[in-house]
């Protein structure tokens, strides 16, 4: 990564196999009943496995973002400013937290705890920042505050990883065992591969996709992907879509 | 000419069977072609820019026929999620009304195949934009290419109109749904 320093970022893509223990980091509902359900998936093979909803990590990726942005003093709508995904209602004063609050009595509920691999694919389209991808049209003109913004979405994405969140982390916060993977970037138009960490060779599979626009970046540990990250961190920069170049070079 | 674009889909995926409900989405083993013309519309705008788009490459991609090859396997699930829908109170103020919904999300085993008949011209510009497609319809159903070719589909495997089944297949094979 770092031979490539300030290499502009047009896409990356985060293709890893998490190992998760004692976790309830996705429930599905509880049916009308005292015992919360796990979130459950069928696969191709005919195999009922264990998941966890990307809506779910979308929604704590977009908290945590929103905290690395008020800390560099990047800007926040008025929704962000006050974590409003309409999942806390305590912060948007809905009338049924009130009515949650004066319940009486204590529920005895059954949660359940899984331990698992799971497959986890993120794709970050780092030229959108600051920008309308539907008509291309970039707002924050300002490249400094793109840099500041892409610093600290991949900063997020660090530590969405390296420290997990989501449900019931209050009390049973996972126990973070393992994360092998690839993370893979595309430096001009077009997309970052990426390739379902279930298949036994994805890591094979994205390495032979490497071109001279497509950099793939493998690691076997938690610590090699937390340096990795740093890199980029560190070294990267988004991208500006060729269609802004002649706006940049009037500035 | 026909192109071939092969997909990986990496991760679950949601394309909703369209005059569906959206509090309970069943949903398609693979993208209509009406996903994969405004797929390819979307990414046309981001390799060319809206003007190519809207002069050259919108009236090749409206007319040019379109033919979906499903992943070999697909398994579906129906999941709960939390939905929102905006209302609006006599007061004209809009609030986001919370309530739980079920939608189906699919996995997929094999790559899914896009089978595109294009004028000659059109190929290299085209194959740009099938190589930069990066998901189809919800953009969290992501979707990876993974190469492409000339080549016709094959007889029986693709989704068709009933108008153009060939009445000496057997229909047990087909996944009958309203597409377009």
């Amino acid at each position: 990564m770092t031979e490539n320093a300030r290499e502009p970022i047009y896409e990356m893509s985060v293709n890893v196999r998490v190992s998760w223990q004692a976790h309830s980091l996705s429930t599905a509902g509880n049916n009308g009943s005292n015992r919360l359900l796990p979130r459950r998936q069928l696969l191709a093979d005919k195999t009922e496995t264990d998941a966890i909803s990307g809506n779910i990590a979308k929604h704590h990726h977009a908290a945590l973002v929103a905290e690395y942005f008020a800390a560099d003093g990047s800007p926040l709508c008025p929704a962000c400013r006050v974590g409003d995904g309409r999942r806390a209602a305590a912060l948007i004063d809905r009338p049924d937290y009130q009515d949650l609050s004066k319940e009486e009595g204590q529920m005895i509920m059954k949660i359940p705890t899984r331990s698992g691999e799971y497959a986890l694919c993120v794709r970050y389209h780092c030229v959108g920042i600051g920008a309308d991808t539907e008509r291309w049209i970039l707002f924050v003109k300002n490249q400094a505050e793109r840099e500041k913004r892409h610093r600290a979405v991949l900063r997020a994405l660090r530590d969405s990883l390296v420290s997990p969140d989501g449900a019931h982390v209050a009390t049973m916060l996972p126990h973070l065992t393992g994360l092998s993977g690839a993370i893979t970037v595309r430096t001009g138009v077009g997309r970052s591969p990426l390739y379902s960490a279930l298949e036994g060779d994805f890591i094979t599979r994205l390495r032979a996709m490497a071109d001279e626009t497509c950099r793939v970046y493998a690691f076997e540990t938690v610590d090699a992907f937390y340096t990795l990250m740093n890199d980029f961190i560190a070294m990267s920069v988004p991208a500006l879509h060729p269609f802004w170049w002649s706006e940049r070079a009037e500035q | 000419m026909w192109l071939a674009a092969d997909y990986h889909f990496p991760s679950t995926y949601s394309c909703r069977i369209p005059m569906s409900s959206m509090s309970s989405a069943p949903v398609m083993p693979a993208p209509g072609p009406a996903t994969v013309r405004l797929a390819l519309i979307r990414t046309g705008i981001e390799c060319f820019g809206l003007d190519a788009v809207r002069e050259e490459l919108f009236p090749v991609l409206r007319s040019a026929p379109v033919r979906v090859r499903p992943p070999e396997r697909v398994a579906i699930s129906q999941q709960v999620l939390r939905g929102y829908k905006w209302s609006e109170d006599k007061a004209k103020r809009r609030t986001a009304q919370e309530s739980i919904i079920v939608r189906e999300m699919a996995h997929a085993g094999g790559p899914m195949t896009v089978f595109l008949q294009v004028p000659e011209d059109f190929e290299q510009r085209l194959r740009v934009v099938l190589q930069a497609i990066g998901y189809w319809g919800q953009s969290s159903s992501l979707a990876s290419f993974l190469g492409v070719t000339n080549s016709s589909p094959g007889a029986g495997e693709s989704a068709l109109p009933l108008s153009q089944l060939d009445g000496t297949f057997p229909l047990r094979p087909y996944f009958s749904c309203l597409a377009t």
